[in-house]
């Protein structure tokens, strides 16, 4: 039963894919959800047995590699962050398969589609119930693969190509310094087993094992740890757009919205953060690689929050609110919380599913009109987008007792409790904690302000657009509806349904999921809930209520406040340019050059140069003109004139004879 | 098939059922050959008794799997060949070679003695010099015929230098008394060099290179196939078969040098490859690269890169020659090889897109497919000998792979179509019936590797080996 969802998921890929076009599109879209959504029942048992009754379970198929020593197995693993993985996968992505049987209803290509979805939902169960790294790793590219063909769906459209490639490339980097990782890993411990991992480098349980079964394990260098978790979060960062790899994530969303919805905000972009939260051991081994991360989240929050204000494609505001929510994720696994980040993981899944999916229901209404500015004044027209866009964004920014507000709230205070986690450079340590915790504060406030511009601008204000568009108005079906709204029913109590479950203060649910190592480091967050007083842990939840109040009555007085205030003065135009275009001083001094002189020197350097150059002049082309000059040459010797011939004798003889002379012997 | 009946020749008839019988009966020795036999195995003899000449043949699991390689791989030629749009007289021309060339692969492979080895090794020039000058229209191709031709020639006469220097010592050149003897001083060296050049051009390594992209650029699909396929595993054939065990001492000693070559290839021919126009140029780049990697594999005296190494030959004759039959398709379709022609191929052949999509992945090394098993080896037996310039190679090889891969296949079947007047076919019978194959034999090795692995599991390269352990 385990296996199951695996199964089903790859079974209805290959029939749709080989065979789909036999049949009707409508039936294959439906057997396919129906295939998801029969896997979902069957997590939902999974999690009842590994999280509820606490049985984790290893299922071996043997042996995959063997290759001299090195071994791989064929073995899945389900503890509780794969059921809880499993649980979240399979249920939003049981809502996008039923969505696009709606939604791509008038494409050519909607078997490939649902295919395409259903593979994807394939690679990324395999991802998540890996037992060894190299299993993961099939998973990790195969849903890189899947995401290329997803994003480049409607593949005529040259922007659609441009992002699709770009995608592939920069998880390319991701996907090669992991398989460095796996390498180390590998050389160090003879094994690629997250068990065999964990025991490792824990080393109080390696000791117990090594005196009661004599298992001899090799233990890890802290130099080894430093590289790998270094190669371990530029994978992390790649696939989860982290700051420096991000940019492929807002221009993923060329795909169709149910890809967006599925794969670029819930599941794959959430790989990197499930990679770290599974190999934790070695993240919670070096405080360096923790401040690295840290770093790393608290300014892919800021930045994909600042750059998400300024953008006007309705997608492209939530990709980068997704950037900015997984920054959440990934710096909570720096501050040690990782099941607070697993835990924002799941509600994140939820509410940006909804907001994807709700967005694209509107788009689908209006002509496929994305732009922010030629919508609005839907609030009469589509009530129903307005109720789930409006618990989406609440849930988004953190509105209390929606499900973003138990999640975020608690990643947020975690700060409180890392200040004394580094006892050799505390002061260091916390100034830099504190920059980044500032960081986080204001994409808490910049996450309302777009969350509410979206409402605002889309459902109030009047209709900007074209009449027609009004009277060919598309009302979507209930295989749209529903999804919608099982994922605002999700969004709303997934939150408080789950606190305790995952978070709870001693919570015991996951098991040997997340450990626990004995020694200098706290566990952060159990004690510092009552730490602090009131006022200061509870900052966020004020500044969103006042935001929210605020930035409302900025939009309701003047509907283009933003519009003003960029004109105002020429530097806060410079400003707006900037973020308008992904921060594009960066871009311009930092990735084209990159690319620039990459390709530059492939051509000038290594083709034209060597290739084309000196290898030709040394070899083929070299020898042929140096062999015809020297023919020239000789030629000219033999002029046919019988005094040079008889000059010639008469100089070798000569020096035949003063050779003879000197005596001297060749 | 049925339309050219009327003017079809017992040769091709001949020559096809000559290689289907080959490979079914590879396919039995598969069946039968013994993975836990340390030596080698099916031992029959050459005997010339005139000239008082006896030469041993046998197989072990290196030479078996480039022996199945070869009857599969001629024989989809000469399926492809005897399909394709060419007159009649070309194809009987093109299967008598073709049928020549793979007879010469299945001896080189079968062969323990050395000078047969070289014979055989010198003989497949010249059906495919032929080959390759009276293909095609472009007057490129004499230059191209000339480059592959002098280039292997040189490099193969040092190794007749070799055999003449291991004729006066030990008297024979079979193989395993090759192995048992110790060459000492200067001459050791003369010989490790010469047989190293031999072998060194025709992977190609670094400076000897520039004869394989103009061969493949020229050469007919089947011709492609074949260099890429069968004709670049010659070198690392060579040596593993002759170079590395008779002279473990001073292939470890030189094996620095051999690496950074090889690191260099890596690099060089990735960069180069990212601005290529020319598709079978793309490919052909790509295979020197590969290739380099094996190489990497093999001088970084390590079990898991060594098997890795030997496993991405296997791996990568089955891609690349794959690769190289749907260009081939591709070109008998739209009759260019340049790039920017193509576009929006999905609209007119979605099979062929799917095929090609699949066997480009298997070359950027994806998970599931055989070309990954073989670089995961190697990048693990080369991290753990510390040698960090050729890992770093290998890390930019297979990154800079990904990306003139998949630009390369994205500019193919993406897109809008550029030329709308032009409407192509979809994959035909026969070029199914060729690729089938080997889209099986590539999944397979990728899910289920240890089919061929579990044969190099008591042995690699015979006993006397001890660096290897």
């Amino acid at each position: 039963m385990y296996i199951l969802p695996i199964y089903l998921t790859l079974i209805s890929f290959i029939f749709s894919f080989f065979f789909g076009r036999l049949f009707n599109n409508y039936y294959v879209g439906l057997l396919n959800s129906i295939n998801v959504l029969f896997s979902f029942i069957v997590s939902l048992f999974i999690f009842y047995e590994v999280v509820l009754c606490r049985s984790t379970t290893i299922i071996d198929f043997g042996s995959w590699i063997t290759i001299g020593v090195l071994e791989v197995k064929w073995a899945f693993m389900f503890d509780s962050l794969t059921s809880v993985m499993l649980i979240v996968i399979l249920s939003i992505s049981t809502c996008a398969h039923f969505y696009s049987i709606e939604y791509m209803l008038n494409d050519p290509n909607q078997i490939k589609f649902m295919s395409y979805l259903s593979l994807f939902t394939f690679f990324m169960l395999l991802l998540v119930t890996s037992s060894n790294l190299i299993i993961l790793f099939i998973g990790w590219e195969g849903v890189g693969i899947s995401s290329y063909l997803l994003i480049n769906f409607w593949h005529t459209r040259m922007g659609a190509n441009k992002s699709a490639i770009m995608a592939m490339f920069v998880n390319k980097i991701g996907d090669i310094s992991l398989l460095l990782a796996f390498a180390i890993i590998y050389i160090q411990l003879h094994s690629f087993d997250f068990t065999i991992l964990s025991l490792a480098i824990n080393k109080s349980l390696l000791s117990d094992i090594l005196y009661d079964n004599n298992i001899i394990l090799a233990v890890l260098d802290n130099k080894y740890i430093n590289a790998i978790g270094i190669f371990f979060i530029i994978g992390a960062v790649g696939k989860s757009a982290q700051l420096g790899l991000h940019t492929w994530l807002p221009e993923a969303m060329e795909g169709p919205t149910p890809v967006s919805s599925l794969i670029h905000a819930a599941t794959m972009v959430t790989a990197g953060i499930f990679l770290i939260i599974r190999t934790n051991v070695i993240f919670q081994c070096s405080e360096n690689l923790a401040i690295i991360i840290i770093a790393l989240g608290s300014l892919t929050a800021f930045v994909g929050s600042t750059i998400g204000v300024f953008q006007l494609d309705i997608k492209k505001i939530i990709a980068y609110s997704t950037c900015s929510q997984l920054g959440y994720m990934f710096l909570s696994c720096g501050l040690y919380g990782y099941k607070f980040s697993i835990y924002h993981l799941t509600n994140h899944a939820f509410f940006k599913a909804l907001l994807f999916l709700v967005a694209g229901y509107i788009i689908h209404a209006i002509n496929n009109e994305q732009d922010l500015r030629k919508l609005g004044g839907l609030l009469k027209i589509l009530p129903f987008a307005y109720t789930g866009l409006m618990i989406g964004s609440l849930s988004l920014l953190g509105f209390p007792f929606f499900s973003g507000f138990f999640s975020k709230e608690k990643i947020i205070e975690l700060y409180y409790s890392a200040y004394n986690i580094n006892e050799y450079n505390a002061i260091t340590y916390a100034n830099n904690l504190m920059f980044y915790q500032m960081l986080t504060n204001i994409a808490v406030i910049f996450t309302v302000l777009y969350s509410i511009k979206i409402v605002v601008y889309v459902f109030y204000y009047t209709f900007q657009n074209n009449k027609n568009n009004l009277i060919s108005l598309h009302y979507s079906s209930y295989y749209t509806i529903i999804p919608l709204f099982l994922l605002s029913i999700l969004s709303i109590i997934s939150g408080y349904m789950l606190e305790d479950l995952m978070v709870g203060i001693n919570t015991n649910s996951w098991n040997s999921a997340i450990y626990k190592i004995n020694g200098s480091l706290l566990q952060p967050i159990d004690i510092s809930v009552f730490e602090f007083n009131l006022m200061s842990s509870k900052l966020p939840v004020y500044s969103i209520f006042y935001f929210s109040i605020l930035f409302i009555f900025l939009f309701y007085i003047k509907s283009n406040i933003l519009f003003y205030l960029k004109i105002n003065a020429i530097w806060i135009t410079t400003i707006f340019n900037h973020l308008n275009k992904k921060y594009l001083f960066i871009n311009k001094n930092v990735y084209y050059p990159i690319i620039d002189t990459f390709f530059k020197f492939s051509y000038n350097s290594m083709y034209k140069f060597f290739d084309k150059g000196i290898i030709e002049w040394i070899g083929p082309f070299g020898i042929v003109i140096y062999t015809n000059k020297l023919i020239k040459s000789s030629l000219r010797i033999q002029t046919g004139l019988i005094y040079h011939y008889f000059g010639l004798i008469v100089l070798s003889i000569i020096i035949l004879i003063l050779l003879l002379i000197y005596n001297i012997t060749i | 098939m049925n339309n050219k009946q009327d003017n079809y020749s017992i040769w091709i008839d001949f020559s096809l059922w000559f290689f289907i019988f080959s490979f079914l009966y590879a396919n039995y020795l598969w069946v039968i050959f013994d993975p836990h036999i340390s030596t080698f195995q099916f031992i029959r003899f050459l005997r010339f008794p005139d000239l008082d000449i006896s030469a041993r043949l046998g197989i072990d699991a290196i030479s078996f799997f480039f022996i199945y390689l070869t009857s599969l791989i001629i024989l989809l030629c000469l399926l492809f060949t005897a399909n394709s749009r060419n007159t009649t007289k070309d194809i009987i021309n093109n299967s008598m070679l073709l049928f020549t060339v793979g007879i010469l692969l299945i001896i080189v492979f079968y062969t323990l003695d050395l000078l047969v080895f070289y014979i055989a090794f010198e003989a497949i020039l010249i059906p495919f010099f032929v080959y390759i000058g009276i293909a095609g229209y472009r007057t490129r191709r004499i230059h191209a015929a000339y480059l592959f031709f002098f280039y292997t020639l040189v490099g193969s006469f040092m190794s007749l230098i070799a055999i003449f220097f291991i004729l006066l010592q030990v008297g024979s050149t079979d193989v395993e008394i090759i192995w048992n003897t110790e060459f000492l001083g200067n001459k050791a060296y003369i010989i490790w060099f010469s047989l190293f050049i031999t072998f060194a051009v025709k992977i190609p390594m670094f400076p000897f290179h520039i004869w394989s992209p103009e061969a493949h650029v020229e050469a007919p699909t089947e011709g492609s196939v074949l260099l890429a396929g069968l004709l670049l595993k010659l070198g690392t054939y060579g040596m593993l078969r002759f170079l590395l065990p008779t002279f473990q001492e001073i292939s470890y000693y030189f094996s620095p040098l051999v690496i950074m070559i090889a690191s260099i290839g890596i690099v060089y021919t990735s960069f180069s490859t990212l601005r290529q126009i020319d598709i079978k140029r793309v490919i052909a780049y790509s295979s020197i690269s590969h290739m380099n990697m094996c190489m990497v594999g093999l001088f970084s005296f390590n079990e898991v890169a060594l098997k890795g190494s030997i496993f991405l030959l296997i791996a990568h004759g089955i891609t690349s020659g794959a690769l190289f039959f749907i260009i081939g398709s591709l070109y008998n379709r739209f009759n260019t090889k340049i790039i920017h022609y193509f576009g929006g191929v999905i609209y007119f052949a979605p099979t062929l897109c799917f095929l090609l999509l699949i066997f480009t992945l298997s070359n950027t090394s994806f998970p599931l497919s055989s070309n990954f098993i073989g670089e995961l080896g190697i990048l693990v037996g080369v991290l753990y000998t510390e040698n960090y310039i050729a890992v770093c190679a290998a890390v930019i090889g297979i990154f800079l792979c990904t990306i003139y891969s998949i630009i390369l296949c994205n500019k193919i079947i993406f897109l809008m179509p550029k030329y709308k007047s032009i409407i192509v076919a979809d994959i035909f019978m026969v070029e199914i019936i060729t690729l089938l194959p080997l889209l099986f034999l590539t999944v397979l090795l990728g899910i289920l590797p240890n089919i061929i692995n579990h044969h190099f599991y008591y042995h690699i390269i015979q006993d006397n080996i001890e660096i290897f352990s």
